[in-house]
Order: structure tokens, then C-alpha cells, then sequence
């Protein structure tokens, strides 16, 4: 089986790297699931396309871990449909690896375009239907030329933090948190497309480090409402 | 207070005259609100009519005179509204 050829990762890495893509599901599923709630309460749009964007990432994260799982820690299972018995191994999964990988990396890049247009605040929506035509192409070239994908992610990545960096000029902590997140997952996409395992364990705590970037600037949220209230009451 | 340089939008109105009534000890006359939250007469009218009816903000009568309470829902609500403000200004949504 060719099984080497799907996994980048070293041996004692492989676990490591579900562990940090489970918890950036967290912390996007978090940080989406606060925008809808915004979204609720203040029927803006730029949250609710926040919201469907970062649900998008924290899909695309959960396909990949759930993917990667599969082909590290094999095993086999027996079921017994009447008489009938049907063995299941886990490396079956094998055969969905092209699909797996495809769902993935669209979801992925549909939700960085999502972020862009948001952050750009890009009038130019009406271009969405010919930039998701665009990123079903990049996919579909990234799964004969692999690091195309990483390549293109690590672009939108360095765009979005650009246009972010521009646009937060007073810069308050939770500011550059976001954008060192952005910057991290940007670093991070480009040791991907190495494909070497040394610069895999790399790429995978940048992308730990930036998910954790990401949630701190979210609870930092949650405490602005007493850093406004008392800098109001001086 | 929010920026005046650009039309306010419903949710920031609503985030002004909520904090301006809480920065007044949560207490403060019409006039005064008008004044602070830099409202005209009909759309401060207009907005109260609502909040009164969803209950974040109450009529008092002291001294003859007839007051603008802010409720707990109203503090709550306050509350939700600088959280998903400074959350746009976190992801850069502003």
C-alpha cells in the first residue's frame, strides 16, 4: 500500500498533529460560533460571512484530522450482518484519500477567500462565484501537483495579513495577536509545501502556536467589557 | 462614543445611548441624552419606543421630573454590544 507516500509526518510526530488540528477546529468552531450570535444580535452581514467562513476552516481542519487518524493508527473491525461477516479496516479510507483531500483543501480556501473579501471589504462579491470556479481548479491541480494548495493558502494568508495589518493602525493587543495568528498559519502553510517531515513537526506547532494566538485574542474579547466601562467611568 | 466622521449604523445608536444612560450612574433625562448621544428629537424618540419595549431601558418619575433608567436586560444587552464591537475590531470587520 502506498501509505508512505500519503504521511509526512515522522513516526513519534503522527497523533500530534490530529491533537493541534482538533483544537484549531476548536478554536474556529469558537470564534464562528460567536459570530453568528453577533449576527443574531446585530443582523450584520460581515459577521454572519465571518461566521460561514470560519465554519469552512474548522471543516476543512476536522476532514484533515479525521483523514490523518485514520491512516496512522489502522485497525480492523467485524461486523456481523446476519449471517453474513464484513471486515472493515480503517485504511480503506485509502481508497476516499483523493476526495478526502479535495473536500478539504476546497473548504479550506473557500474560507481564506471568505476572510479576504471580509477584511479587503471588497465590493467585488459578484467575482465570488468566479473565484470559488478558480479555487475548485487550484484543488483539483494541487492533487497532482501537491504543494499548489499550500502555495496558494500561504498566499491568501500573507494578503490577509497585509490588508489586516493596514487596516488596524491603533493596533490594541488583540489586534496583533490576530495578526501574528495570521502570520504564523501563513509561516506554516509555506514549511507545508517542503513536504519534509523535520519541517512538517515545524509547520505543525506554527499552526498550534497560531490557533493560540487566535483563541487568546478571542477571550481578550470577552474582557473588553471592563476595560470599556472603567476607561469610560475616568 | 462611536466615530461621527461616517452615518452611524441602528447598532451603534443603540450602543451610544445605552452607555451614555450607564455613564450617567444609569439615570439621565431626554435632553441630556439628546445632548450626549448626539441624537435629533424623532430619532431619539424612535429608538427609546423600542428599547422601552424590549425592556432595556425604563421610565422613572423623581422630583416631578421624568428620568431614563437603564435596565439589568438593558446592562446585559450593553454588555453583548461591546463584546461583538470590540470582536469586529478584533477579526477586522470595522
Amino acid at each position: 500500500m502506498a501509505i508512505p507516500t500519503l504521511i509526512i509526518s515522522p513516526p513519534w510526530f503522527r497523533g500530534f498533529d490530529c491533537v493541534f488540528e482538533y483544537f484549531g477546529v476548536l478554536v474556529f468552531l469558537l470564534i464562528a460560533l460567536f459570530a453568528y450570535k453577533a449576527t443574531k444580535m446585530t443582523n450584520d452581514q460581515k459577521t454572519k460571512w465571518l461566521f460561514v467562513s470560519f465554519l469552512l476552516i474548522a471543516a476543512s481542519y476536522f476532514i484533515k484530522a479525521f483523514r490523518n487518524i485514520n491512516l496512522y493508527f489502522p485497525f480492523e473491525r467485524q461486523l456481523l450482518i446476519g449471517s453474513l461477516e464484513v471486515k472493515y479496516t480503517s485504511l480503506a479510507i485509502i481508497n476516499l484519500v483523493p476526495i478526502i483531500d479535495f473536500t478539504s483543501r476546497v473548504l479550506f480556501l473557500l474560507g481564506l477567500v471568505g476572510v479576504y473579501f471580509l477584511i479587503t471589504q471588497s465590493e467585488e462579491k459578484k467575482h465570488m462565484a468566479l473565484m470559488v470556479y478558480f479555487i475548485t481548479i487550484v484543488t483539483y491541480v494541487s492533487s497532482i501537483v501537491p504543494y499548489v494548495f499550500h502555495l496558494t493558502s500561504a498566499i491568501l494568508l500573507a494578503e490577509i495579513s497585509y490588508f489586516y495589518l493596514k487596516k488596524t493602525e491603533r493596533k490594541r493587543l488583540n489586534q496583533k495577536l490576530v495578526l501574528t495568528a495570521f502570520l504564523s498559519l501563513m509561516m506554516s502553510q509555506m514549511l507545508f509545501l517542503t513536504f519534509h517531515p523535520g519541517l512538517y513537526v515545524s509547520a505543525g506547532i506554527l499552526e498550534l502556536f497560531g490557533f493560540v494566538l487566535l483563541l487568546f485574542s478571542y477571550v481578550l474579547v470577552h474582557f473588553s467589557v471592563r476595560e470599556l466601562k472603567i476607561k469610560k467611568e475616568k | 462614543m462611536m466615530n461621527r466622521r461616517s452615518k452611524r449604523t441602528q447598532e451603534e445608536i443603540l450602543y451610544d445611548i445605552l452607555l451614555t444612560i450607564l455613564n450617567r450612574s444609569g439615570r439621565i433625562k431626554q435632553t441630556q441624552l439628546m445632548t450626549k448621544a448626539n441624537l435629533s428629537y424623532k430619532l431619539m424618540k424612535n429608538y427609546l419606543e423600542d428599547l422601552v419595549k424590549k425592556d432595556y431601558v425604563d421610565f422613572i418619575k423623581k422630583n416631578d421630573r421624568k428620568y431614563l433608567i437603564i435596565t439589568d436586560k438593558g446592562r446585559d444587552f450593553l454588555d453583548n454590544l461591546i463584546k461583538v464591537k470590540t470582536f469586529k475590531e478584533t477579526m477586522g470587520l470595522d
